[in-house]
């Protein structure tokens, strides 16, 4: 399984060129006829809107006033109007860090709409009352304008630049949104002092990136100073002036007829298979001109190093000392470390509430979090490695990304993309993964949006791989049925595991209780009348969950017609293929095996007979990664019924699309086959 | 994405005074002493609630606000948080917070600690200079108990506050209080709604007049399928201006029509159009006699030339952009596209009236002999004529002209004349209107597989069904339709709408399509399931104890006809017998007629609006549920002994 996942992600995020095409000649404002007439997008032509052009560069420069290295960023889009709904494209927003030390400026912010009106060019500029400038946040503000007369054939320029001293925010680059983009291209220059990671992904192809050089100098006035410390702005005072040159690197980056990204069902995010560019400062090395070196990220290995070295980070997990008496009435006669560990991460669970915000970093002093009661996901889970720690138990932290942050890229290890930090701890020499966030999850489970790929453990000198899996999720439903005074009428016992028991507890507790829950489902339910509900270990979630009801069918045909019709199927039925779309994209991503078995045992009613059964059979997909097993056979007077569906494989690749939405309408036409009773007559 | 690790990391911290507490040494509000009849539904537990609102001038006025939550379980977690949003006209004068566990011990550490300031821009809306004020605690560890304490001060006011103890479902109240003071020189008006006799206490001191309400031990409520808003059926004092001063803007409000008077000052003389553009205009309608003709070509030409965004800004909560605004930026909100249009018009002599509505679940004017401002939260656009008055929703870029959809039909609105504001009430579409009519031609083989030529009409509300599928790309609507007809293995061959934009609108759409797995073959016999396109799949969830009464607010008739021509080799082995339910609520036909190698099914219903008791639901659940049942029908045929 691991091995398929990481074949597919490398043949995805090579970047392979085909043939270069030049860039278009496109200048802001000048718009051409053509792009004005035109009323529909050739290569889409369901195309709400186009980006025509797309050009952006970020460049790191020494600012002598500042006496610091600045890095500018210049965006200018133009974009075509194609039908009423594409209107919002004329709404932009753009987010500036802002916070009292380091502050980014927005500046030559210019659009500008072009209509033809009466045959005539007409063209409209943005004035100041379509831009608003708010504050978001204590970091971040936003600035949103809407440019004017934006209809259908409009086309819009807008430009803007955004000058910043935060030499780690060199921009990403998007080539593809939710409309088809034309051309677009992106060119990153930047000092030899400078190193920046770069991952380039997506499922369309870029031209291959050209990399270029350049020399540069830096001229010093008699009273500025050495740019020897760059990141943070001082240096030594120099009295003469001189100048210093340097060979700047210059990367340009396009693509073109990039097509619009399509949301579909099953897909870890969109984000994964959008064509972009990405930057993650690696190094700053001033040692040729007498400054420091300094090394941001590099191995998964420095980077361990680096967050066991943090205060932040490192410094609290060690141990728990503000949690001490606590600890030992959690772990008070738990007799061996598995039973002390499962205490103590159940303790977390039930009494720090997550907040909802994902990070790897706390923003907050674990001991604040242990007496406020509720943190990020950092906190949380290195608080729960703190006082395992604490008790004596060994646990590490392993740093990740959600899903819907995206996959961690291959090529380099980073900390940037990371969102995301869960425990892991030996129990009896197996690693188990703890996620504390939830109250619901049983140790070694992860929640779905965990479900991505790898994960980095953080140990000193040791890196280990961690697979973000989960054992498959089960279930298995059994019902007995019987005719009974003239209704039909049975019980039902089922268990589930791994996600699906979550899935469930996490229901229970949404309504509110069992018992709100039991009553939710009985008051929906219109073909089956619930009673007698019993839920166990609805709250122990290290045992078995299983629920029992007994039931009685609804609408059924009356109990002495001469022919019976049955339909078998009464639980867990798959009504409805989850894939109607004729094609595919992106590969299906389930995150998680499942299993589901289904089980009837019918006692053929007094006076009737057999007419007919539906036909055993079974499918199975290329290496059994998908599996429905249907079995049906009549032993004297019952009928036994069992069905299995096993997704084995968690990630489906486009080409394989076809097969997986076939097989679920063979479930589906499957499992509505009826069985037929017929009355004996005499 | 960097944003929001950002967001995560910090918020700005409101520092302000510490609670006076008096009970600071004794256990506060423990969560104990609650009374099992509070508890039964109840994710929390208002434990006091102390509303003061004190009137110094029409445009001037202090609230303080108390409050003691106890939160029971998680699902209750929003009720122990606060939001107050507030601008240039509303300052946050102070604000407090303070935690405590079950057994009311007080946890100072988190005094304040959870109070944010937010910038308040919702889904829709480009920009707003509203501002929140947000605190919440976030614990794990049930019950807890929260108690705010907060002061507000306004400077120019247009509506006052209401009192609705149950503010929400599945929240239980011990004690709420409401108490409003005002110079005696000063006029308020005064509406009680579901307020039993003998809360009211009322009484005049050195110049000023005290009024107040108190109710205690009020049962949680739970929210009911078919029910009217929660705002028609519980508790309720509202209090109004008689007099305003907002943003230094002075109006009247005794009647609606006052009202309406202050609202046409806010329009007065923001109706000019450029004159090229006025030029423009008539010669666009030059030719055009007939003022229905006139009003939806201008209509159409507005919705080219526009599009909604949201701006909100001081006195622009109330007061539209100028005409010349918005052509010159081709956007604007409700108010300001609805007072373009009615530019539009004047500028070819077409009279036209701004109209203040309620929109989605604001009901509109539900008190029409109390004015407030707040019954409405909507602009729209209406065309007088004696006979053939037109509605306008200027918002919407592809909405037919004439047509309100279900969005603002059906309720009281305030037309704003030059003589001020007059009621009236926008259309509703009955079921005469509402339409979907369904042909089907179906051919069944032998293994189950079909082909289908599918015909339906859609009118009325019904028009909405698909309207949103009209402007998508042939790819996106294949997805849709896949997907809502939902018949395994379906293959769409051709589909297309031909739609009429009419007042009632229409819309026709063609489908051709296959399956290779309709009917299920089960050795010799072949099911085929009759409804094959609008089954109905769930009924209102029952309820145990009611009691909210029952409401269906819009009407509709759907009847679907589809002949199978069913395959060879077969014969009918069970017909689903006919089915004819009448009631009050509605009516449910469904026949089925086997002639040779055809079988027709028809199947209708009509669904009836109207309001009933709380007890009549149980009849309305069996109502729906026998349709369920019903459209499960199947045809079974068996394979014919050679």
């Amino acid at each position: 399984m691991k091995n398929r996942i990481t074949f597919f992600i490398v043949s995805f995020f090579i970047v392979t060129q085909i043939y270069a095409q030049q860039p278009p000649k496109i200048k802001f404002e000048k718009v051409s006829e053509e792009e004005l007439k035109m009323t529909v997008y050739e290569s889409d032509t369901t195309a709400e809107a186009v980006i025509l052009f797309d050009s952006g560069s970020s460049e790191i420069k020494y600012d002598k006033q500042k006496e610091r290295f600045m890095l500018n960023y210049e965006r200018f889009v133009r974009i075509k109007i194609l039908k009423q709904t594409g209107t919002d494209w004329g709404n932009f927003s753009i987010p500036l860090y802002s916070s009292p030390q380091n502050k980014e400026e927005i500046a030559s912010v210019k659009g500008t709409t072009f209509n033809i009106e009466d045959g005539k060019v007409a063209k409209t500029e943005m004035k100041k009352e379509s831009v608003f400038r708010e504050r978001e946040n204590k970091y971040w503000e936003m600035v949103r304008l809407s440019l004017p007369s934006v209809k259908i054939g409009s086309v819009i320029d807008l430009k803007y630049s955004i000058y910043s001293p935060l030499l780690w925010n060199l921009q990403e680059w998007e080539f593809q949104y939710l409309v088809p983009v034309k051309w677009s291209q992106y060119e990153v220059i930047y000092p030899e002092y400078f190193s920046y990671n770069q991952s380039s992904m997506g499922y369309h192809r870029m031209n291959a990136p050209v990399h270029t050089t350049r020399n540069e100098t830096i001229n010093f006035t008699s009273s500025s100073t050495t740019p020897g410390s760059a990141l943070s702005g001082g240096g030594q005072r120099q009295l003469e002036s001189h100048s210093i040159s340097y060979l700047a690197n210059i990367y340009n980056f396009s693509a073109y007829d990039i097509p619009a990204m399509k949301e579909e069902p099953y897909l870890s995010t969109l984000d994964n298979y959008t064509t972009k560019v990405k930057f993650e400062l690696a190094v700053t090395d001033f040692t040729k001109i007498g400054g420091a070196y300094k090394s941001y990220t590099n191995s998964w290995k420095e980077i361990a190093t680096d967050l066991l070295n943090d205060e932040d980070f490192g410094g609290q997990i060690k141990s728990a000392n503000y949690a001490k008496d606590e600890i030992a009435t959690i772990i008070n006669g738990k007799a061996d470390e598995k039973q002390k560990a499962m205490a103590i991460y159940n303790y977390v669970q039930h009494n720090i509430k997550w907040n909802g915000s994902r990070s790897y970093m706390p923003a907050k002093q674990l001991r604040r979090i242990f007496t406020e009661k509720n943190g990020n996901s950092a906190e949380i889970n290195l608080l729960l490695i703190a006082m395992l720690n604490e008790a004596g138990i060994e646990a590490n932290p392993v740093i990740m990304s959600t899903r819907d942050n995206g996959m961690l890229p291959l090529s380099h290890a980073t900390l940037s993309d990371c969102n995301y930090v869960v425990a892991s701890v030996a129990i009896n020499g197996t690693p188990v993964l703890l996620d504390a966030t939830e109250v619901n999850l049983s140790a070694g489970l992860l929640p779905y949006r965990c479900l991505n790929g790898t994960g980095r453990m953080i140990k000193r000198d040791i890196v280990d791989d961690v697979a973000l899996t989960n054992v498959k999720s089960t279930s298995n439903t059994l019902v007995f049925m019987e005719l009974k005074d003239d209704k039909f009428s049975g019980n039902v016992v089922s268990s589930e595991t791994g996600l699906n028991a979550f899935n469930f507890r996490e229901s229970v507790k949404k309504a509110g209780g069992q018992k709100e829950y039991f009553d939710k489902l009985r008051n929906s339910s219109t073909d089956i009348l619930f009673n007698d509900y019993k839920y166990t270990n609805v709250d122990s979630t290290h045992q078995q969950l299983e629920k029992r009801y007994t039931i009685e069918l609804q609408n059924q045909s009356e109990s002495d017609a001469d022919i019976i019709y049955i339909d078998p199927i009464l639980l867990v039925r798959t009504t409805k293929n989850p894939f109607t779309s004729p094609t595919r994209e992106y590969p299906v991503d389930f995150g998680v095996a499942s299993d589901e078995i289904y089980q009837l045992n019918l006692i053929v009613p007094d006076g009737y007979t057999v007419e007919e059964l539906p036909q055993s059979k079974s499918y199975a997909l290329e290496e059994k990664s998908a599996i429905f097993i249907y079995r049906i056979q009549k032993t004297d007077n019952r009928i036994t019924l069992s069905t299995r569906l096993n997704i084995a494989k968690t990630l489906f690749l486009p080409a394989e699309y076809p097969m997986l939405k076939d097989f679920f309408d063979i479930v589906v036409a499957k499992e509505s086959e009826q069985i037929v009773l017929k009355k004996i007559t005499n | 994405m960097k944003l929001k690790v950002l967001l995560s990391m910090g918020f700005l911290l409101v520092l302000v005074a510490s609670l006076t507490g008096k009970e600071k040494d004794q256990f506060f509000y423990p969560a104990s002493t609650i009374s099992d009849v509070m508890k039964k539904d109840a994710y929390a537990v208002c434990r006091k609630y102390r509303h003061e609102f004190e009137l110094i001038d029409y445009g001037k006025a202090i609230e303080k606000v108390h409050l003691v939550v106890t939160v029971l379980e998680e699902n209750g977690d929003h009720f122990g948080q606060l939001v107050l949003p507030y601008d240039n006209s509303k300052k946050i004068k102070s604000i407090s917070g303070r935690i405590y566990d079950a057994a009311g011990i007080s946890d100072d550490k988190l005094k304040n600690s959870a109070i944010q300031d937010v910038n308040y821009t919702s889904s829709g809306q480009m920009y707003d200079d509203l501002r929140l004020k947000l605190a919440d605690f976030k614990i794990k560890v049930y019950p807890y108990t929260i108690e705010y304490q907060y002061e507000i001060e306004h400077d120019g006011l247009i509506g006052y506050p209401d009192w609705q103890p149950i503010e929400d479902y599945r929240l239980s109240v011990e004690k709420s209080s409401f108490h409003v003071s005002y110079p005696e020189n000063l006029e308020i008006r005064v509406r009680e709604v579901n307020i039993p006799s003998g809360c009211r206490t009322e009484k005049n001191e050195t110049g000023t007049h005290f009024d107040e309400w108190k109710l205690d031990s009020i049962a949680a409520w739970r929210s009911e399928p078919m029910s009217p808003p929660l705002y028609t059926q519980t508790s309720r004092v509202i209090i109004a201006p008689t007099n305003f001063t907002y943003d230094s803007s002075d109006g009247k409000m005794t009647s609606w029509n006052e009202l309406g008077k202050w609202v046409s000052g806010l329009n007065n003389g923001r109706d000019q159009l450029p004159l090229p553009r006025q030029a423009e205009i008539r010669n666009l309608t030059g030719e055009i006699k007939d003022t229905t003709l006139a009003v939806n070509a201008l209509y159409q030409y507005m919705q080219k030339r526009t599009r909604y965004v949201g701006i909100q800004l001081g006195l622009g909560g109330f007061q539209p952009f100028p005409a010349e605004t918005v052509d010159r930026l081709g956007y604007g909100d409700c108010k300001a596209l609805s007072n373009y249009m009615k530019s539009l018009l004047n500028c070819v002599g077409i009279p036209s009236l701004y109209v203040l509505a309620g929109a989605g679940p604001n009901l509109g004017i539900t008190m029409p002999d109390f004015p407030t401002i707040n019954q409405n939260n909507h602009a729209i656009l209406c065309v007088p004529s004696r006979n053939d008055t037109i509605w306008l929703e200027c918002t919407s870029q592809d909405q037919p002209g004439g047509y309100l959809g279900t969005f603002v039909a059906g309720r009281k609105v305030m037309l704003i004349t030059p003589e001020g504001g007059k009621l009236t009430v926008t259309p509703l579409l009955t079921s005469k209107q509402n339409l979907q009519f369904r042909a089907a031609d179906v051919q069944i083989d032998p293994d189950g597989a079909m082909k289908a030529t599918v015909k339906t009409r859609y009118s009325g509300y019904q028009y909405d069904n698909v309207s949103s599928l009209f402007d998508e790309s042939k790819e996106d609507q294949e997805k849709e339709l896949l997907e809502s007809i939902g018949i395994p293995g379906l293959v769409l061959n051709s589909f297309g709408y031909e739609v009429k934009k009419d007042k009632i609108p229409e819309a026709i759409e063609s489908l051709t399509m296959t399956s290779a797995k309709y009917a299920t073959k089960t050795g010799t016999r072949l099911f085929i399931p009759m409804n094959m396109l609008n089954q109905r799949k769930s009924n209102p969830a029952r309820v145990d104890s009611r009691k909210m009464p029952v409401e269906q607010k819009y009407s509709f008739h759907d009847k679907d006809s589809i002949v199978f021509q069913l395959p060879k080799g077969y014969q009918v082995e069970t017909i689903p017998r006919d089915k004819t339910i009448t009631t009050e609520y509605g009516d449910y036909t469904s026949k089925m007629t086997v002639q040779n190698d055809l079988a027709i099914y028809v199947r209708e219903v009509k669904i009836n609006p109207g309001f009933w008791p709380k007890e009549n639901y149980k009849e309305v659940v069996e109502f729906y549920s026998n349709i369920v049942s019903n459209d499960k029908a199947k045809l079974v045929l068996k394979e014919q002994v050679q």
